[in-house]
């Protein structure tokens, strides 16, 4: 029954927003730890929700919203983060915080939420039937990262 | 400062074509937000590939990128897909008026130039920075323009990609902080931001080491015109005077 869950099953369907969502992340990463960050975690869930990338630095631990966007469709990253969606990266922040209670390091970091948002050039990722009739001009970016430290507090 | 006589924009694309040796990549960065009172500094790198772009695709760039300064904002806007479709590759790094408030405003501004650069992946083999002065920490190769954004074209596509993402993002604070007229001055410290901080005090978006007290904000327009102009005031974060 579970087995429908899994990441193969769910990879074999191809959901457009799923590969593009993984390619995103793979260059998020990609640019942080490049950038001398240490990632700590990636996809930290629970039924409350997602964070994405849990990347320290410089005594700054960084809980990192990613947003994949094809081409110049989709506006800058803080369009992308609503109030709500913030909310919940908040929630998720301080339950992984007090998991991890007595942590010295924890104890000296300062915390930071941030968005990432990458550019996909259309190579990077399978062709979405939704996008097929979108100018092509407004599809067409090259690859990009932007990041938006200290996104929301 | 805008004093130079306004550039042929064609004049911005043989500047970085000569940095590269004719055809080959080049990389600028640019920042904006110095200046401000309040809100992020905004960075961002283009990296414009010379052996691969086609004429038709620069002459759109051509007649925008002539004088960025000197641009409307619905003009920007129109140019910040293009640059985004034309470049190699691009990077755009914020950070917030707390990182400005702990690390310094020059230190900051140095900083995120580098990491505007180390962002584009990989490493171009020329780069072009605004501004007098080398980045102490950047892994990047890289030369200093003065007025760098009037003289070659990948750093003026990234001065555009930088106030463009800065401008939307204050737009979107407004939201939040409708008091202050972020909208219109976009952190600035116009005469109306300043009046503003006189009667509700400062936002949490507000730099709290720029240490404008309420009798300078009221009393000093020159302080303001620093402020506006920023770009070679890189001692804005400490007016020192009162």
């Amino acid at each position: 029954m579970s087995q429908r869950n899994e990441v193969g099953a769910g990879r074999s369907r191809k959901d457009p927003r799923q590969s593009r969502g993984q390619a995103g992340e793979a260059l998020a990463r990609g640019y942080l730890e490049q950038a001398g960050y240490t990632i700590i975690e990636t996809n930290y869930r629970s039924r409350y929700g997602e964070i994405d990338i849990i990347a320290f630095q410089d005594r700054i631990l960084a809980f990192i919203e990613v947003k994949a966007r094809l081409g110049n469709r989709f506006g800058q990253p803080f369009e992308a983060v609503g109030p709500r969606k913030q909310n919940q990266i908040r929630r998720m922040a301080s339950m992984w915080v007090a998991a991890r209670q007595g942590d010295p390091v924890l104890r000296e970091c300062e915390f930071r939420f941030d968005v990432i948002s990458v550019n996909l050039s259309e190579l990077d990722i399978p062709a979405e039937p939704e996008l097929r009739n979108a100018p092509k001009s407004e599809l067409k970016s090259a690859p990009g990262i932007t990041h938006m430290m200290d996104a929301f507090r | 400062m805008a004093g130079t006589a306004t550039a042929d924009a064609s004049t911005l694309f043989e500047y970085d074509l000569e940095a590269c040796g004719g055809d080959g990549e080049v990389a600028g960065a640019d920042e904006v937000g110095r200046g401000c009172l309040a809100g992020p500094i905004v960075a961002a790198a283009v990296v414009f590939d010379y052996s691969r772009m086609k004429p038709d695709a620069l002459a759109p760039l051509l007649s925008g990128l002539g004088d960025s300064k000197k641009l409307t904002a619905a003009v920007r806007e129109s140019l910040f897909p293009l640059i985004t479709r034309h470049a190699a590759r691009f990077s755009i790094i914020s950070y917030s008026n707390r990182t400005i408030d702990r690390d310094g405003l020059h230190v900051t501004n140095l900083r995120i130039l580098g990491r505007s650069l180390e962002a584009l992946m990989p490493a171009p083999a020329v780069a072009l920075v605004d501004g007098r002065q080398g980045l102490p920490e950047c892994l990047v190769d890289h030369h200093p323009v003065i007025k760098g954004d009037t003289k070659s074209a990948c750093i003026a596509a990234a001065s555009i990609l930088a106030k463009v993402t800065r401008d939307r993002l204050m737009h979107r604070l407004h939201e939040d902080y409708p008091e202050y007229g972020f909208d219109g001055h976009v952190g600035y410290g116009s005469k109306g931001h300043r009046e503003a901080i006189a009667i509700y005090g400062f936002s949490r978006l507000h730099r709290r080491s720029f240490n404008v007290t309420l009798p300078n904000i009221l009393g000093q327009e020159p302080a303001a015109a620093g402020s506006v102009a920023g770009r070679d005031k890189p001692a804005a974060a400490e007016p020192g005077t009162g």
